[in-house]
């Protein structure tokens, strides 16, 4: 019987912890009740006596420009009181997920939309976004605000309306370690001879050195279009004027790709065909680059002694091109917006603040901590001086000449074909020539199918 | 000669033991060592380092580079957690013990063991549409409820399971010794049985807490705001498409696998018997 | 009374797991048959669903499909084929040591424990080209680095030693339990009768650790098939599709491309399979 006692006991007592656990969780679960589409906010409170609309919600991703553009909108209540609530998602698939579904149902839960130049294609040609002559018949574009190769106009619409307004530049840099060049009396180099020309005297394996890098792992796009695009080539020969012929697998196509898994690969760090941004930023961070193109976000973190292991190294210049008779310069841009939803209910205060963003004011601010501005007149202002700020002038250089990647409804299928033959062609697995003309022959069959006048080189 | 030999080969033999554990502990060891190390040390391997405590507080106060914070997702685990093991195991024990001890007319007893086999050998990977659109229309989509209900539903096979092994060990006699002494069922179960399992609950406790502290699949599929998820799915924001918060990711493994080991520490005994019982009892 | 209370009280005690169990398993896997014969897809936040026999043409003439049937099997067969090696060998070590045996086995309960998603996030960190401790091992024996997760043939390889480290612990604990347990009449009469080690082995301890080897081989084979988070954390299926299990491929083809019903699809091929090698297994324990 005794026994019997203890063991009640002990069954009491874990029942009795047990229940009151399942108590406390209920409790707290029931006065807690879950909101699922709450937004994950970074305000800051705002006292001014100027009420306008109170807030404008933006959805953006997880990014190193997120931060300073946080710092600098935090502005934007002291002046106008109007908060900019930034909805921040882990990731660029997320933000575009939450964007497309708000425009199709015409919620208007955001104010403005943002989004890099690839996704316009889809929000325009279905009429989801307004443009700025219409919310204002009087605004015209700032001619010191770059436009990133007519990003935001529609050249289909042929209005010369404009759809948006850039407010940060995502570019294709070209980083080099001044150092490193300087030591064998080297110039920043123009073209992709002069680089190989660099790797040759710097590139050592044994002192964990390499020449060059590049981020090659899917999406491809991005990082390889200026290689592939400055020896003359691109995707269609000129799709801002509708001229759809197929000329990625053209010759100077396959002097490129022969060029890149040929000559520049021997400098370039083992795996170098499947490394992402991540990856050359943190070779970048370690010194083991020479030089190295990637998008201008990984200048986030290079002087920060706790990030990086070369601070004050690391220099910006122009993306080379290649030596050939079209050979041009063709870093890509990313062409980051702001655009106004048709279901905005507050486009008269988004287009205030689009302007505001990309107004003089804003912009010096925003490079002032540190983000990639998109007015000529920035780069060539007083915080040049600053060494931190060394790599707006590689910014104004590649900004001269940047391309954006083709804009059309079909380019997100199209970077598929891109995902999946350029791999295999950087591996080996498949021959310039081959690979080339499977992704110009897979493109030709998309683009046929969707009535285009497509024709092959 | 054959002296020699035999201390050889024992010597080879606790050279292999101090080998294995050494493969299992140093990974460990290391990652929990770089979680103290800033970026740039850790990509330059920098040897001796200043260890530092910021991987972990930027953790939890994100100045760049985080969506959020790691407390949400840590309130989110635990709570999910707790309910869900809290309900499950006198779920589950109850029912094998109804299974051990009577017989059922409709073969119910046959049919949810059967269930509780189809729910083990299913890959979870197999339902997450249908499981994705259910939770969706029945409105469970981003909730804790749906959640714990789900995770209920995850571990009740193993858990039925467990106990039914446990309860099936217990000799018939002393529960009916209890009956002819004048007890109902409940008090028999209740005084007779229940201490008896006890270890056995502990074990499908243990078990249950495990893979719902550590389920990844299901928590990606059904929710999708920092509200209602779990640490899991933190993990996964750590590796960025800009940087890699590598230091980042050691602190936070540490950190989400802390009450994992203690909690096993305390628990050694079960867990081997837990994993035999699954097995060895067949 | 007694009785009546016996059967109230006995479906009780019953009807809540089976609640659980027909509502979250057996409907789910009902529904998902009815999803393969649609076509449902997620466009822009709205689900857009009709009937369509076309999901079972298409994923057997799918070669990314087949590709990750492909890889999966290599998967599991390689991964429990070393994982039962091993784990037996450790298995009859920790028999044959006396003295560590305790904490022997407390350090390799340790790899069970932990959660899937923070052994692929370790084995990540380990096997980072530039500062990964398993480079610079190699280093210091003198081999170059390797880049694990770049090259396609290595990230393989990646993926079986992270799967062999994390679950090789597990076969060894019900392994080692077996072990313990088996009878020691019939080793003493094969000693006497002068039987050497090797032979003791092939003719005693394997035919009678028979059921718990099959047993363990079924648990790790069954959740081997099912293997997911660590991948996605490692791997995500790349480089390219190099280590794109058939789980990943599901989840891409539903909740990146939002095409449902071919998921579905996909995830009945892979129940099947499971269920196959689950037979297969349950028949060798018959005999």
């Amino acid at each position: 019987m005794g026994n019997e006692k203890i063991s009640r006991r002990k069954f009491l007592y874990i029942g009795a912890g047990a229940a009151l656990a399942a108590a406390a969780g209920a409790a707290y679960y029931a006065t807690q009740t879950p909101t699922p589409t709450k937004p994950v906010t970074t305000t800051t409170a705002v006292t001014t006596t100027k009420a306008k609309v109170e807030q404008l919600t933006i959805a953006a991703q997880t990014a190193p420009w997120m931060t300073s553009l946080r710092q600098t909108t935090d502005l934007y209540p002291q002046e106008t009181g109007t908060k900019i609530n930034w909805e921040i998602h882990p990731s660029l698939d997320a933000m575009m997920a939450k964007q497309r579904e708000a425009a199709t149902v015409g919620s208007g839960v955001y104010d403005l939309f943002m989004w890099p130049s690839a996704y316009s294609a889809f929000f325009l040609s279905q009429g989801y976004v307004t443009p700025l002559q219409d919310v204002d018949p009087n605004f015209k574009p700032d001619p010191n605000l770059l436009h990133h190769h007519y990003t935001t106009y529609w050249p289909a619409k042929a209005d010369g309306k404009v759809y948006g307004l850039m407010i940060f530049s995502i570019v294709t840099l070209f980083y080099y370690r001044k150092d490193l060049l300087d030591k064998y009396g080297f110039a920043p180099p123009k073209t992709w001879t002069d680089v190989v020309n660099i790797c040759e005297k710097v590139h050592d394996p044994s002192k964990n050195l390499y020449g060059f890098g590049v981020p090659l792992n899917p999406p491809v796009d991005f990082n390889w279009w200026p290689i592939h695009r400055s020896f003359g080539t691109d995707l269609f020969a000129d799709e801002t004027r509708e001229d759809w012929t197929i000329v990625i697998n053209n010759d100077a196509g396959i002097q490129a790709m022969n060029f890149l898994t040929k000559d520049l690969a021997k400098y370039m760090p083992p795996g170098w065909h499947n490394l992402g941004v991540n990856d050359i930023g943190e070779l970048m961070r370690a010194g083991k680059l020479a030089m190295n193109i990637g998008p201008a976000a990984l200048v986030a973190g290079i002087d920060d002694p706790k990030k990086s292991a070369v601070p004050g190294l690391l220099n910006t210049s122009i993306t080379p091109r290649a030596d050939v008779k079209n050979g041009r310069y063709a870093p890509t841009t990313g062409s980051w917006g702001l655009y106004i939803p048709k279901a905005s209910k507050n486009k008269l205060d988004a287009l205030d603040f689009m302007k505001w963003m990309s107004g003089y004011k804003a912009q010096y601010e925003f490079t002032k901590v540190g983000g990639p501005p998109t007015r000529s007149d920035i780069m060539q202002s007083d915080l040049l001086k600053d060494p931190q700020n060394r790599w707006l002038d590689g910014l104004r250089q590649n900004l001269e000449y940047v391309r954006r990647p083709p804009i059309c409804v079909e380019y997100f299928d199209i970077r598929m074909f891109l995902d999946t033959y350029l791999p295999k062609t950087f591996a080996g697995e498949l021959s310039a020539k081959e690979g080339l003309d499977t992704i110009a022959r897979k493109v030709y069959d998309l683009m046929k199918e969707k009535g285009y006048n497509v024709k092959l080189s | 000669m054959q002296h020699y030999q035999d201390r050889a080969l024992e010597a080879l033999k606790y050279f292999c033991v101090v080998m294995t554990c050494l493969i299992i502990l140093v990974p460990l060891a290391w990652t929990v060592v770089l979680s103290f190390e800033t970026y740039r040390d850790l990509i330059t391997m920098r040897f001796p380092f200043t260890p530092t405590f910021e991987n972990y507080i930027s953790l939890f106060h994100p100045i760049a580079d985080l969506p959020t914070s790691m407390t949400p997702f840590i309130r989110n685990s635990i709570l999910v957690t707790a309910i869900a093991v809290v309900m499950i195991v006198p779920v589950g024990s109850l029912a094998a013990y109804a299974i051990c001890t009577f017989k059922f007319k409709w073969r119910i007893d046959r049919a949810l063991l059967a269930l509780s086999l189809l729910g083990r050998m299913v890959p979870l990977i197999c339902l997450t549409p249908s499981l994705f659109l259910m939770t969706w229309y029945l409105g469970l989509y981003d909730t804790w409820l749906g959640l714990i209900l789900l995770y209920v539903n995850l571990n009740l096979p193993f858990t039925i399971w467990i106990m039914k092994a446990f309860i099936d060990e217990l000799p018939k006699e002393i529960e009916e010794a209890a009956l002819i002494d004048g007890c109902t069922r409940l008090q028999a179960l209740k005084n007779v049985v229940l201490p008896l399992v006890t270890p056995g609950l502990f074990t499908a406790a243990l078990f249950a807490f495990l893979f719902t502290w550590n389920e990844f699949l299901l928590a990606l599929v059904i929710t999708h705001t920092a509200q209602v998820q779990p640490i899991p799915i933190f993990l996964s924001f750590l590796s960025q498409e800009f940087i890699a918060l590598y230091g980042e990711m050691g602190a936070a493994v540490t950190l989400f696998v802390i009450p994992v080991i203690v909690l096993t520490f305390f628990l050694q005994k079960n867990l081997v018997r837990g994993l035999t019982f699954g097995a060895v009892k067949g | 009374m007694e009785i009546m209370a016996s059967e109230r009280l006995k479906y009780l005690l019953t009807i809540p797991s089976f609640l659980f169990l027909s509502f979250f398993t057996l409907l789910p896997l009902l529904y998902t048959f009815y999803l393969s014969f649609t076509s449902t897809k997620i466009v822009s936040g709205s689900i857009q669903q009709f009937l369509t026999f076309s999901n079972y043409g298409r994923i057997l003439q799918d070669d990314l499909f087949i590709h990750s049937l492909k890889v999966t099997l290599v998967f599991v067969l390689t991964g429990v084929f070393l994982e039962f090696v091993l784990g037996l060998g450790l298995g009859l070590l920790a028999h044959a040591v006396t003295r560590v045996r305790f904490l022997f086995s407390s350090v390799m309960a340790i790899p069970v424990i932990l959660p899937y998603v923070s052994v692929g996030m370790i084995w990540r960190l380990l096997l980072n080209t530039e500062f990964g401790l398993v480079n610079s091992i190699l280093r210091m024996i003198g081999l170059s680095k390797m880049t694990w997760l770049q090259d396609m043939n290595l990230a393989f390889v990646s993926l079986i030693l992270c799967e062999v480290w994390h679950w090789t612990p597990f076969v060894f604990l019900i392994l080692f339990a077996g072990i313990e347990a088996l009878p020691k009449e019939p080793f003493q009469a094969a000693i006497v009768d002068g039987a050497s080690r090797l032979q003791m082995f092939r003719y005693l301890t394997l035919p009678l650790l028979k059921p718990i080897i099959i047993v363990a081989l079924l648990f790790r084979t069954m959740a081997a098939f099912r293997a997911f988070d660590a991948i996605y954390v490692l791997t995500h299926g790349g480089p390219g599709n190099a280590t794109q299990v058939t789980s990943l491929y599901i989840y891409k083809q539903a909740f990146q491309i939002f095409d449902l019903g071919y998921a579905s699809t996909g995830g009945l091929f892979l129940a099947l399979v499971v269920v196959l090698f689950s037979l297969f297994y349950l028949r060798l324990q018959g005999t």
